[in-house]
């Protein structure tokens, strides 16, 4: 996964643009119903409405996207804004979260997190390059610290009973989320 | 001498007893198994790709992979490990048995695996969708079976006490002086009183009909793992390559099981063999008590899985 936080010009975060590759099973699993093209390559029309129709469901879990400020969950405006492509077998999606209201990041502390909050999907930053970024001149100045998920002792010893398939519930996954801290001096 | 049993159980049952003294060591460990097994399945769609990609030497990747992922997967539950160990922890079995107990119960599960996805997507045309749907209601199925398992293991429990307390009245009553000629007297052959019965005569008549119910029960639920590596690989058209790694990761599997039977069977020589110096009544109270409460635990997590099991939906799925 990557993530970017997006800065207005007056230096405020406005949103979160964050990019999804997924595995090679879900992406061998939900591909093989796509329709293919003579050359081989999938039809973009169909791979925009499986990502609109994912984006659909996920509005119900917030996009799996937790945006606090101040310790408190962010609203944000339904995305509209996706892409979607497939790239060496597997499923690229991305989306921009936009927030309701416009965050001054000197004057409020600022984490995300994007996870799912059922645990059955793991969701980490590329472990390779770059994948945190900042959009915007109005980042200027900005830092990020990147936290490692630190679950409870009981927490980790239940996940690691369950299997594959199931699902703790909701609330575990912010366990073991990896968390963005902003820092703009 | 309950201790013993209870820190097998610890080992077997370790994110329930585990709020002991070492948490912070076992939390590592089971996170470390958790983390180990993802990476290995991820690892292992990228290596049945590069057989894909025509690298013949990527097999052998693929196989050890899916090998590692059966050990490090059957750590997890669901895999016959509480099962078999607390069956054998309360029923004397050969080594032999437990192997075979835990090899048999591993394979069948693979197999189900490969007939499920093979035979249902080949042979009776499904979809993959619906396949992948099936398999929580085979979970069900399984984790029911096994909750049963548990209960029947608890009725043998009381039915051999309450069996016990009624002759041992009886002969209190009758036999008030006997000695120890009567050893082979029919009315005194389970009160107590031979110095050294072989643990054959006391623990509950085993049969190959509880070995068979194991198996089935156990392995009638395919490993989800083995089923998304299935699906992944008839997708992409290496049908074989899929079937080869699953079975690698039964055996895979049947390594974790085993040892964990292996552990079970000497725990209980052990056990038994220091009780045995003190009191042979207690002895056999002390079987009752090992199949009991295994019964129990088993019973517990199985239908607590059970309910977990049941389908829902995911946004991504």
């Amino acid at each position: 996964m990557d993530t970017s936080l997006i800065f207005n010009e007056q230096g405020q975060a406005t949103g979160l643009w964050v990019g999804w590759l997924f595995d090679d099973y879900y992406s061998a699993f939900t591909l093989e119903v796509i329709q293919r093209q003579e050359d081989g390559s999938y039809d973009q029309k169909a791979l925009n409405r499986l990502a609109e129709e994912n984006l659909r469901n996920l509005s119900e879990y917030s996009y799996f996207t937790f945006i606090k400020v101040d310790g408190k969950q962010t609203p944000y405006l339904p995305v509209t804004d996706y892409k979607t492509h497939v790239s060496q077998n597997r499923l690229w999606m991305e989306f921009t979260v936009m927030f309701k209201d416009a965050i001054d990041p000197k004057k409020h502390a600022i984490d995300y997190a994007v996870y799912d909050p059922t645990f059955y999907v793991e969701i980490l930053h590329e472990a390779k390059g770059d994948p945190i970024q900042f959009i915007g001149t109005g980042a200027r100045g900005c830092g990020y610290a990147l936290k490692r998920p630190e679950p409870p002792e009981e927490i980790s010893l239940m996940a690691g009973m369950l299997d594959k398939d199931e699902t703790a519930g909701d609330g575990i996954g912010q366990y073991f989320a990896e968390r963005v801290v902003i820092s703009c001096p | 001498m309950p201790i013993i049993f209870l820190c097998f159980i610890s080992i077997l049952f370790f994110p329930m007893a585990a709020h002991a003294a070492d948490v912070s060591y076992w939390s590592e460990l089971v996170s470390f198994i958790h983390t180990q097994q993802q990476a290995f399945h991820r690892e292992l769609a990228a290596t049945i790709r590069q057989i894909q990609e025509g690298g013949i030497k990527a097999a052998w990747a693929m196989i050890s992979i899916s090998f590692l992922y059966g050990v490090f997967h059957a750590a997890g539950p669901g895999h016959g490990k509480a099962g078999i160990s607390t069956y054998l922890l309360s029923h004397e079995s050969q080594l032999k048995r437990g192997l075979f107990l835990s090899f048999s119960a591993a394979f069948v599960q693979g197999l189900s695996a490969v007939l499920l996805v093979e035979g249902m997507v080949g042979i009776v045309g499904w979809s993959r969708q619906e396949v992948k749907g099936m398999v929580p209601l085979l979970e069900m199925a399984s984790f029911g079976l096994i909750g049963l398992i548990g209960l029947i293991l608890m009725k043998r429990a009381l039915t051999s006490f309450y069996k016990r307390m009624k002759a041992r009245q009886n002969t209190a009553s009758l036999n008030f002086d006997h000695d120890h000629d009567e050893k082979g007297n029919q009315e005194c052959s389970s009160c107590g009183h031979s110095h050294a019965p072989s643990i054959e005569e006391l623990s509950v008549k085993t049969s190959l009909k509880d070995t068979l119910a194991i198996i089935f029960s156990v392995g009638i639920r395919p490993c989800s793992g083995s089923v998304l590596v299935l699906i992944f690989a008839e997708i992409i058209g290496l049908r074989w390559a899929g079937i080869t790694s699953v079975f690698m990761i039964s055996f895979g599997t049947a390594l974790t099981v085993s040892s964990f039977a292996i552990l079970a069977i000497y725990f209980r020589k052990i056990a038994l063999s220091i009780v045995n110096y003190k009191n042979d009544s207690i002895l056999h109270n002390f079987v009752s008590l090992i199949t009991f409460c295994g019964g129990l635990l088993i019973a517990l997590i199985a239908f607590s899985l059970f309910l977990k099991a049941q389908d829902y939906g995911h946004p991504l799925f």
